[in-house]
């Protein structure tokens, strides 16, 4: 049941509706319940992967809770870990692991493991693993207690709004406002309008600029032996577009229906195209997810205070186990390399850049500076999207191969690139939209609101008008229907 | 007890405004739904269940149904003038027959009509070719149980939803929206369904097979709509007629209708195959049809001559000056008025086309005169002198206006004058210039397009107000 569905239109008030008017006691239930027929519309039988997730580490939580001793709390907390990634990697890196083992093996001419297992990708796998992964991780550092009321662990971990793309959520969060659920008046009609309002800008962002954005980039990457330099940059620029579209797009909606229910998921987007540093682009772009790295990945293999070669080291680690985290495949891994080679280069040429903008007379106050900052960061991160995107690394090379090799400025004047499946008019819409786009990230960036709570703070009218525009734009320009084969969200293949 | 007033007041103030809010979006998505609705573009603005809709109730006694075979074959003007029977054509391009049963269903809703009688293409063809014609068929049903019916019947599964919704098909008609979607348009140039041609198309006579004649059972899907369509006349208590309107009929095709002839034979179902009866009729292949597949007004005339003997027996009543039938009266005024339209379009004769200006109700023509003209022997006085013009006006030249057969203005052949620019309503506006060239495209503009006959010395341009449309350019 995708977002943006009818079927997800019709269940999400009713949930909703009766959330509200159901006693305090049946309210976890409730959303127990309809948290796993949200995910089993997808494919029942997985159900049964994310009740051993819930099982095990609702289990390992009491018993690390319970223990006395560090080295069962530790015994505990590993064996937690170690079923839940292997869970994690028997469903989405075993075919990857035996590919290139295979390969290896070619080497040496031994032969080739057919992979046995054929499985789709359960819906959602690596978000929930990785939450219920952290509270294990949060009981044993004593940072929550552990949860004894397995309904509302089990809500914890299934939490529908979140379940299949995110926020990935700390229980210091989550789990405890699941808590207060029936004990405190969480719901409001403050939150129940800013959550209606990201929900619809979530919409639009999906719908209005990510499908129809995909349009194009997808007529690109499936042509790459016709494109040229300008192709090749509205191809990676289109496609950071379209991620961040869809992806922050998805969690507005997920953010929005918490809210409307009276929950507070945690930020995951802040205008990442606004960051001046590829670090700086980090701590904007899929927070949920970098935070997790941190606290459990980075600082744990010791962040930056074992000196600085072994910073590099935790850095370059950390993101490449972040790229593989998005897909089983070398070119996410290179994607999460190329990030952290940014950060580490970034650093490594600080004192240099420091030195040159002296020579220069650079003001690092100044607009200007700011915005070549972000531009040059949007251009690295861009850079990068290419390897995220293609379909395999052999593809990304040859994109970057033609982007450098068949420079072809004319068809910027040609009109030839309204040949790539957007027309004039739809291009029109788009810039339209993304013009919009552009102005709720400037309010998100100078106010530090984001749309639900800036809307709340206007006027009615000027509110209402807002939320009906978007409404006809989502139903009139959004790429749904017999017509458009509409993309399920990106996020969920990781 | 003051603050429980204040928060028992806040919530009914946001209940309230909850409500209005939801309100207003409802009737925006309305006012968006009512322009991006289907509507025929691509079958000139036809509607058969709009005509219906704006019928008053058990008015009909004859319905006929089907495809465009149907609305080109059947004419209820015809049957209105000769016998006062209030017929009506509940068709559609490419009407499939689950549709017909179900818009039968809907019109037997506010309708009790004696007859019922059906085309049967629908019979030949089991799936739409052009998606055009599956939208038109399950976009367009007005009562939303027989919508979900039909479609849960024809569209396969996976596009259920849509169908019913509407809104996933129809959103992506923004890109085609024209001044009809935003505007009311007028139904049909008739208004009892049908869409009368005059033109003549190459047709041929379908040859006798001397292969395998026996007949062939259609689908089981198309027996038990056959089924249907006999259960429903025996539930609803009408005359039930298959019809087969005259076509290039492959052999197959014959040899199912040959099967449901027997069908009915064996049900007591009257059944004409104008295929087999073309001889009786006496259709004439060179002048009945405006194509290979329907019959033109001529053709459509033949098929009501033989209809009505046979509908004799009936008992059909003569609704004639009866007022509550005006719109039985209007459609026969507009097919007469189209055929006399018809006739200015074809007419070759100056003298005959100045002669119907002159008499022309609704109609705005300008006549236009410059360059040589003179030296063409006066060829073009004497059909103007028809319309009262002197000699001395027609060696000046210009353009005259002619409004309902009367001469409104004068726009004299005088260089650098204004343009002489006419609201003709509708949104159109006529302007006439003089530019001392007769080869200038824009001597006649209407709105941004030129009805300037180029490289003549004369050119009549004919606008009918009532269809507000331009019917005739003609150059001489």
């Amino acid at each position: 049941m995708l977002f943006n569905s009818i079927p997800f239109l019709i269940f999400f008030p009713i949930v909703a509706g009766l959330y509200l008017l159901l006693p305090k006691k049946i309210k976890p239930i409730w959303l127990l319940l309809a948290s796993y027929y949200f995910y089993m519309s997808w494919n029942y039988k997985y159900v049964v992967l994310i009740l051993f997730t819930t099982v095990v580490t609702y289990a390992a939580g009491l018993l690390i809770g319970k223990a006395d001793a560090l080295s069962k709390k530790k015994l505990f907390l590993v064996l937690g870990l170690v079923l839940n990634f292997g869970l994690l990697f028997f469903f989405k890196y075993f075919g990857f692991f035996l590919e290139n083992v295979s390969k290896i093996l070619s080497v040496f001419k031994i032969g080739v493991i057919d992979n046995p297992f054929d499985f789709l990708l359960p819906v959602g796998i690596s978000f929930y693993t990785f939450q219920a992964v952290g509270y294990c991780i949060d009981v044993y550092r004593g940072d929550i207690k552990a949860e004894r009321n397995f309904i509302r662990y089990a809500l914890f971990v299934s939490f529908f709004p979140q379940l299949v793309a995110g926020p990935i959520e700390r229980s210091k969060n989550l789990l405890s406002q699941i808590n207060e659920i029936g004990e405190k008046k969480m719901v409001s009609y403050e939150k129940a309008v800013s959550g209606f309002g990201m929900m619809l800008w979530g919409l639009f962002l999906k719908m209005v600029v990510a499908d129809r954005v995909s349009i194009m980039v997808d007529e690109i990457f499936k042509n790459i032996y016709r494109i040229g330099t300008v192709e090749a940059v509205f191809g990676a620029a289109g496609f950071s577009l379209q991620i961040y579209a869809d992806f922050a797009g998805y969690s507005a909606i997920a953010i929005g229906a918490a809210s409307v229910m009276g929950f507070e998921l945690m930020e995951n987007f802040n205008t990442p195209y606004f960051a001046t540093s590829v670090g700086d682009f980090w701590h904007r772009w899929h927070i949920s997810l970098s935070t997790w790295f941190r606290d459990y990945v980075y600082i744990p293999l010791g962040g930056n205070r074992k000196g600085k070669a072994r910073k590099y080291l935790n850095i370059f680690v950390t993101f490449i186990v972040s790229g593989l985290w998005h897909g089983a495949s070398w070119s996410f891994a290179i994607w999460g390399g190329l990030h952290g080679l940014y950060q580490v280069i970034g650093d490594l040429l600080k004192p240099a850049r420091e030195k040159t903008g002296k020579i220069l007379g650079l003001n690092k106050d100044t607009a200007g500076y700011k915005v070549g900052q972000i531009l040059l960061t949007d251009l690295l991160v861009g850079f990068a999207w290419i390897f995220f995107r293609a379909s395999s690394v052999k593809q990304a090379f040859s994109y970057i191969e033609r982007m450098f090799t068949h420079f072809n400025p004319w068809v910027i004047f040609d009109e030839s690139l309204l040949n790539w499946g957007l027309d004039y008019r739809e291009m029109m819409i788009l810039l339209g939209a993304v013009l919009l786009l552009i102005i709720v990230s400037l309010i998100r960036y100078k106010k530090g609101l984001d749309v639900g709570d800036f809307l709340y703070s206007q006027d009615m009218i000027f509110r209402w008008a807002v939320f009906i525009l978007l409404i006809l734009s989502i139903i009139v320009f959004g790429e749904y229907g017999t017509d458009f084969d509409s993309g399920k969200f990106i996020y969920f293949d990781f | 007890m003051r603050s429980i007033d204040t928060t028992a007041k806040r919530r009914i103030k946001r209940i309230c405004a909850t409500s209005a809010f939801a309100v207003i979006v409802f009737l925006c998505i309305w006012g968006t739904y009512k322009v991006l609705k289907w509507k025929d573009t691509t079958g000139d603005y036809l509607s058969s269940v709009e005509m219906l809709k704006a019928t008053d109730k058990d008015l009909i006694d004859v319905v006929f149904m089907g495809s465009s075979h149907a609305y080109n074959g059947f004419n209820p003007a015809y049957f209105w003038e000769d016998k006062g029977w209030a017929c009506f054509d509940m068709a559609v391009s490419g009407q499939d027959t689950t549709s017909t049963y179900y818009y039968l269903k809907y019109l037997l809703r506010t309708q009790s009509p004696k007859v019922v009688c059906v085309d049967l293409y629908g019979i030949v063809f089991e799936r739409h070719n052009i998606v055009g014609n599956e939208y038109r068929n399950y976009l367009s049903m007005p009562a939303p149980d027989l919508q979900v019916k039909m479609v849960n019947e024809y569209v396969e599964k996976d596009n259920r939803q849509d169908y019913i919704i509407r809104f996933p098909i129809i959103h992506t008609r923004y890109r085609e929206l024209k001044k009809y979607d935003f505007y009311k348009y007028k139904l049909n140039d008739f208004v009892r369904g049908e869409k009368m041609n005059w033109g003549t198309g190459e047709a041929y006579e379908p040859s006798d097979s001397d292969g395998d004649v026996s007949p062939i059972a259609p689908s089981d899907s198309k027996i038990k709509w056959l089924d249907n369509m006999y259960s429903l006349s025996q539930s609803k208590g009408f005359e039930l007629v298959f019809v087969v309107l005259p076509y290039d009929i492959s052999g197959e095709d014959q040899r199912k209708m040959d099967f449901v002839n027997k069908y009915c034979e064996e049900k007591g179902i009257t059944f004409y195959d104008f295929n087999r009866l073309r001889h009786k009729v006496g259709f004439d292949y060179s002048n009945d049809f405006y194509d290979l597949r329907h019959l033109n007004a001529n053709g459509a005339k033949k098929v009501e001559l033989f209809l009505k003997d046979e509908f004799e027996c009936y008992n059909l009543p003569d609704h004639r000056g009866d007022e509550r039938y005006y719109q039985w009266d209007e459609d026969l005024e507009n097919f007469n008025r189209e055929d006399y339209i018809n006739d200015m379009k074809v007419a070759e004769d100056l003298c005959a086309l100045c002669s119907m200006i002159g008499a022309g109700e609704d109609f705005i023509s300008v006549i236009s005169l410059e360059g040589d003209y003179i030296d063409r022997n006066n060829i073009y006085y004497e059909p103007l002198s028809i319309l009262g013009m002197t000699y001395e006006e027609y060696e000046k030249g210009g353009k005259w206006i002619f409004e309902d057969g009367r001469l409104t203005k004068v726009y004299e052949n005088v260089k650098g004058q204004e343009p002489y620019i006419q609201e003709l309503g509708n949104m159109n506006t006529l302007r006439i210039l003089y530019e001392g060239d007769y080869l200038s495209r824009e001597n006649i503009m209407i709105n941004d397009e030129s009805t300037y006959s180029y490289g003549n010395f004369m050119t009549i341009t004919i606008y009918d107000k009532r269809l507000g449309e331009i019917v005739s350019v003609k150059g001489f």
